[in-house]
């Protein structure tokens, strides 16, 4: 371990000269790792969003219970009660009709002034419940609309619903996108690496014979593959930070319309950037580890 | 310094490369290896640096049962013994000075003793002038020089020299003849050198073994080549 350490400068000085005196080949394996990870921080922007997307819009999932006419306030209360106790409600908030009518008003201007007049509001004085989980929704109302004092409980509408499963479907296909390549990109950087190694293997077998254990052969190779996947990562973190920033600024946080918020760049974009770094790394060492392995096997 | 007994090695195409090889070589002799292509030579310098494992029998080079060995001690043994090749085998990417340096690195010497032993190797292979160049601006005569320095760089006990001479015409070799012995006799290094050069082996009489198809077919002390028809 002394040993080691006290080879430390030499070791790194020889992967920095590795580097530089096989500049060509380490130069695609860099472009390899580069590619690699701004397709991956491209699909993990994406996902990223549409995953906080979803949660959007699945946050405003309510059910609107509407209440029978006869009821009076203690009963209400009671019903109430009755209707927190259900599982999976969260928050249960009691509407009264003239309430409903305001915020009817409020949202389609004065078409509904109308009926303020008197005793005209044709409205029921509604709960407003939310569930623990988007899941919940379902269940919930079925239970709501079998309950004694209910008249009616709907929610959202199938459209929502829609687009909430095609966020979804395009949120795990990503993930399985990015899965499958970053898995590719070990494959691909490791192949690369083991052509540098390749075009070296006559430095390993000259190393071999002047009695180098395999451990002090395989520690400059993989030096390298650390410094190739640093570098290789740098310019997709580049890209991701700024190139986020940018377009969180340009779309000012949201997407088309302001149910799609964006994730903030703060720390969203940033730990990806954790994340590139990472894989670079371990991609890098992973590929170089395993190509100079292949070399070091020998029999006797 | 180094003992074969009863050696045989055969490949699993069928060869038998060495055939009962018996052989005794004493710390500080300078000894040719000859025999024409296809009689084992290279197969005994691969039994002798731990590339390879006797079929059958012992070799023992300075007190070290090289066929028992563990894999992850070959290298630690292939330290006490330096091999130079016909094809000299340098780093091209690296100087000189490097490649003779780069020997002492890997068993981990600090830089200050490299840079001594290095400077007193390189007087040794007559090589002062050309420290700073890579091996592509050196003529055969000097790559091979520079790799007899390597070979030596840590002192090995046991120098193999394989056909050293194979691509040199005959002014070089006798140089590169010289200057082998000059390390027999200065640095007391066991030498062991494979050669085809019956010239050679016939100006610079030694000890000579010759094989053929696998046997030891004579070993005479007073030396000279021995020709086949």
């Amino acid at each position: 371990m002394i040993r080691f350490f006290r080879l430390l400068p030499y070791h790194l000085k020889s992967a920095i000269q590795g580097l530089v005196r096989h500049s060509a080949t380490a130069f695609s394996a860099i472009s390899a790792v580069t590619m690699t990870l701004i397709l991956m921080a491209l699909f993990m922007l994406l996902t990223g969003n549409i995953s906080s997307f979803t949660k959007n819009i699945e946050s405003d999932f309510r059910i609107h219970a509407s209440i029978d006419a006869v009821q009076d306030e203690a009963d209400i209360a009671k019903l109430q009660q009755k209707v927190e106790s259900i599982p999976g409600v969260k928050i249960v908030e009691f509407s009264n009709k003239d309430q409903e009518l305001a915020k009817l008003k409020e949202e389609n201007e004065n078409i509904f002034g109308m009926y303020e007049e008197g005793d005209a509001n044709p409205l029921r004085d509604v709960f407003i419940i939310e569930t623990a989980t988007p899941e919940d929704i379902e269940p919930v109302t079925a239970t709501l609309n079998t309950t004694e004092g209910i008249n009616k409980a709907e929610y959202g509408g199938d459209g929502v619903s829609v687009m909430v499963d095609l966020f979804k479907a395009i949120r795990n296909g990503g993930f399985i996108f990015v899965g499958a390549l970053s898995l590719l990109a070990v494959f691909l950087i490791s192949t690369t690496i083991k052509m540098t190694i390749y075009a070296r293997s006559t430095e390993i077998g000259i190393m071999r014979n002047v009695g180098a254990t395999n451990g002090f052969i395989r520690v400059p190779f993989i030096a390298e593959g650390l410094v190739i996947g640093l570098v290789g990562a740098l310019l997709p973190c580049i890209f991701t930070y700024f190139g986020y920033s940018y377009l969180y600024q340009i779309l000012n946080g949201q997407f088309l319309s302001n149910m799609l918020v964006m994730q903030e760049v703060y720390p969203f974009a940033l730990n990806i950037c954790y994340v590139l770094l990472g894989c670079g790394v371990l991609v890098g060492v992973l590929g170089s580890f395993m190509a100079v392995s292949k070399y070091l096997r020998w029999k006797r | 310094m180094i003992l074969l007994e009863n050696v045989s090695k055969s490949f699993k195409n069928g060869v038998h490369a060495l055939r009962d090889v018996n052989l005794y070589i004493e710390e500080g002799e300078f000894v040719y290896i000859i025999g024409p292509t296809g009689s084992g030579k290279s197969t005994l310098i691969k039994l002798l640096d731990g590339e390879l494992i006797p079929s059958s029998g012992r070799v023992v080079v300075a007190g070290t049962d090289v066929g028992k060995l563990r894999h992850s001690k070959v290298p630690l043994y292939r330290r006490n013994i330096g091999v130079v090749f016909q094809d000299f085998r340098l780093l091209p990417e690296l100087t000189v000075f490097e490649n003779i340096a780069f020997a002492l690195q890997v068993i981990g010497l600090d830089k200050v003793t490299i840079r001594r032993r290095v400077r007193e190797i390189l007087e040794l292979v007559s090589l002062e002038d050309k420290a700073k160049s890579f091996p592509r601006e050196l003529s055969g005569g000097q790559q091979q020089r520079a790799t007899i320095g390597r070979a030596i760089a840590n002192s090995p006990r046991v120098l193999i020299a394989d056909e050293p001479t194979g691509n040199l015409d005959p002014e070089k070799s006798q140089e590169i003849m010289d200057l082998l012995e000059k390390i027999n006799q200065e640095e007391n290094t066991t030498i062991l050198m494979v050669t085809h050069d019956s010239n050679l082996v016939d100006m610079n009489k030694k000890r000579t073994i010759a094989l053929e198809e696998g046997y030891i077919v004579a070993d005479i002390q007073k030396g000279g080549y021995i020709h086949h028809d």
